[in-house]
């Protein structure tokens, strides 16, 4: 298992477990391994807690951090060291996306992941389609494409994330009803 | 990730082969009225023009430097092609340029295309 912690104001690792028992963690230094939705105070990791008392952690892929989330009030001064490392926190998470989608995970919300980035939009594929393709779809994919950053914005990110799955869906027969033509034109004309 | 990774170059390949097919085909077929022309579903079903009609033809006097004539085929192309292909990148780009993305891709951005859009949508056919 790899972890990394933030500790003496920076984000270090990856560590193995012997390297984070040769260290001084407390309970509330921030730590963050493959598989975690967010960054968390080692204390409120039941794998870590584990590795801190000297027990061999399982091997168990189970996510303790999503099964027992962490409390909004839980520990004030680890809730400001979390917001100093937003930043670090979300190039983490842009750089291991596999550990959000990965399947059979419940869906954190929004409050649980600060750093969990909006789906994608599609903007640009939007306003291309105007130009080029089936442009009423591509409108409505515009549309979707609000929906998606509204609803992210106001922390539905179940609801963003289905606007983005639809704008790409919308985007997908933009691109299908956009070349329909060619092919019944090239059909009836014989061309 | 491998997977990805494969993806992601094969959905470029295909936009680069796309493009340059579009622009061979509008460059060397002379008639964009010609019959295997692509045509704009919603202008064959409803008489109406679409914000992107005229963008084959407009492509095509561009093409052979024909700016002006371009320019009365449809003007909307010359804002709408280039902010296409920049908000492309800049989501492609988004682990590169996370604080680029968050400037550009969001609500106010994207309600002022759609705006803007329909605007020209109606503008053009009254």
């Amino acid at each position: 298992m790899k972890i990394w912690i933030y500790i003496d104001g920076a984000q270090k690792g990856p560590f193995g477990e012997d390297e984070i028992l040769a260290m001084n963690i407390e309970p509330s230094t921030p730590v963050w391994f493959e598989g975690m939705p967010k960054w968390l105070p080692a204390g409120e990791v039941p794998e870590m807690a584990a590795l801190l008392r000297g027990e061999t952690p399982s091997g168990e892929a189970a996510t303790p951090a999503v099964e027992s989330p962490a409390e909004p009030s839980a520990d004030a001064p680890a809730e400001a060291e979390a917001t100093v490392v937003e930043e670090v926190i979300v190039e983490k998470v842009v750089e291991k996306p596999v550990s959000k989608y990965a399947p059979g995970r419940r869906a954190p919300r929004r409050s649980e992941l600060p750093d969990e980035p909006c789906p994608p939009t599609y903007l640009g594929w939007s306003v291309f389609l105007t130009v080029c393709c089936c442009s009423p779809v591509s409108l409505a994919s515009l549309a979707a494409s609000i929906f998606v950053t509204s609803y992210y914005n106001s922390g539905k990110l179940e609801k963003s994330r289905k606007a983005s799955e639809i704008a790409a869906w919308l985007i997908m027969i933009a691109i299908a009803l956009g070349f329909m033509p060619v092919m019944l034109m090239s059909v009836f004309t014989g061309n | 990730m491998k997977i990805k990774q494969l993806a992601t170059t094969a959905v470029v390949a295909a936009a680069v082969a796309a493009v340059t097919a579009a622009v061979a085909f509008l460059y060397y077929e002379h008639d964009p009225a010609s019959p295997v022309a692509p045509k704009c579903l919603f202008r064959l079903i409803s008489g109406y023009d679409c914000p992107g009609c005229g963008s084959q033809r407009a492509l095509h006097a561009l093409l052979h430097g024909r700016l002006a004539e371009a320019w009365g085929f449809n003007p909307y192309v010359f804002f709408a092609a280039p902010a296409g292909a920049a908000f492309v990148v800049i989501e492609a780009g988004r682990a590169r340029w996370p604080r680029l993305h968050r400037a550009v891709i969001n609500s106010a951005t994207i309600a002022a295309v759609l705006a803007a859009t329909v605007a020209w949508w109606i503008f053009r056919n009254v």
